[in-house]
């Protein structure tokens, strides 16, 4: 496994949510790696607001702290949603990077996903569907990124972090029955 | 000179995002460029002031909303248009405003490459992210957008306007060039000083 494709636990699909076969492994994006901080493995004053706020959270080992959401209902979906440590700086604004990760296998994003997710672009206020590659390597993931105040309070981060959760997993479906229907089509003749 | 090959549907008169960006200017900003949000029920005075402050030039939209043009240089004359919304939203407790530029817009399908090149793009960005927005008859909006918070400072405002208008221009220089060497791919090898072949010539949306 390349370097750049770290395994993770965050996307547990139970039940037939998702296309078969469509989804694997989740896999830390190569944006996430790359920004990782050479510093502190995390932000401690994040940690200790999370501590102090009673937000449960883990540690990824490049210093993510991971937010877990999972779905009611009998198909129950396990999202995991990623808050780094690092802050992007924009003039005065300091920002902080909240995102998760769809993995995808067995072939390329169809294209009527990558239609949809851009169709959703425009309309969510916050947010953005991305795609997440490396050249050379077939895996692809579907990212789901937003920012937030990098002094946002840890209810603010984590209602971010839940509002982002919500919204792939109301996707979901969607996107698995695209798929579904792409990869029907590609052996229908 | 880029022709119809951005669109499957040559029907379709625009010349690429190379070119039609450059077109996408105010008046096509104050008409329908909302990405699917209702119409601004006025102006936010709290926007103008700050974007006073800020010494940014401005216009002021019938939407409510403002419009502030950036330059790569002093001969690009239209410039980036990025609109600043004046409507407020609560979104996950936070209290936002969108910002975004229209970089293209047209009538038909998006080239599949573009499409794939917007979402790689998105993977990548720090902030913000590049949608397409569905309009009635086939139209269509090609957006990069924002979201920042609402009471932001005004630095911060302009700030994230320029950064608009930056992701913009090279969007539009990468994608531009992709087409080129599409375009270059699939030319049939003849003699290079002939006329291109019938493919009806690009024009840039008035």
């Amino acid at each position: 496994m390349g370097t750049r494709w770290l395994v993770w636990t965050a996307l547990v699909v139970s039940g037939m949510v998702l296309a078969p076969h469509a989804w694997s492994q989740a896999t830390q994006p190569a944006e996430a790696e790359a920004s990782a901080p050479p510093g502190p493995p995390t932000d401690p004053a994040l940690r200790a607001a999370f501590d102090e706020a009673g937000v449960k959270y883990e540690v990824f080992r490049n210093g993510d702290l991971v937010l877990k959401f999972s779905s009611s209902g009998e198909q129950k979906v396990t999202v995991s949603v990623y808050v780094k440590p690092k802050r992007v700086r924009f003039g005065d604004l300091e920002l902080r990077t909240v995102f998760l990760v769809l993995p995808f296998t067995g072939g390329a994003v169809p294209e009527s996903v990558k239609d949809h997710l851009l169709l959703l672009n425009a309309r969510m206020p916050m947010g953005a569907w991305g795609i997440d590659s490396v050249p050379g390597d077939e895996r692809v993931a579907l990212l789901f990124k937003s920012v937030v105040d990098a002094d946002a309070s840890p209810e603010q981060v984590y209602r971010t972090a839940r509002y982002m959760a919500d919204m792939a997993m109301r996707q979901m479906g969607r996107i698995g029955q695209l798929v579904r229907e792409a990869r029907g089509a590609a052996v229908t003749p | 000179m880029l022709r119809c090959a951005f669109y499957k549907n040559r029907v379709v008169m625009m010349a690429g995002l190379a070119l039609f960006a450059l077109v996408s200017g105010g008046p096509v900003i104050a008409q329908a460029t909302q990405p699917a949000a209702a119409p601004s029920p006025g102006v936010d005075e709290s926007l103008r002031a700050a974007l006073t402050e800020s010494g940014a030039s401005f216009e002021e939209l019938p939407s409510g909303d403002f419009l502030v043009r950036f330059r790569q240089n002093p001969e690009d004359a239209q410039g980036m248009p990025v609109v600043v919304r004046s409507r407020r939203l609560t979104i996950a407790g936070q209290e936002l405003r969108n910002i975004f530029v229209v970089l293209a817009r047209g009538t038909g399908g998006i080239r599949q490459s573009v499409i794939n090149q917007l979402m790689v793009t998105n993977g990548s960005l720090p902030v913000g992210g590049w949608g397409v927005e569905r309009l009635a008859e086939g139209r269509f909006l090609v957006l990069f957008k924002v979201a920042v918070p609402a009471d932001a400072p005004p630095a911060v405002v302009y700030g994230m306007a320029q950064y608009v208008a930056q992701v913009a221009f090279r969007q539009r220089a990468q994608i531009a060039a992709m087409l080129q060497a599409e375009q270059a791919a699939t030319q049939p090898a003849t003699d290079p000083a002939a006329e291109p072949a019938d493919e009806p010539a690009a024009e840039p949306e008035e």
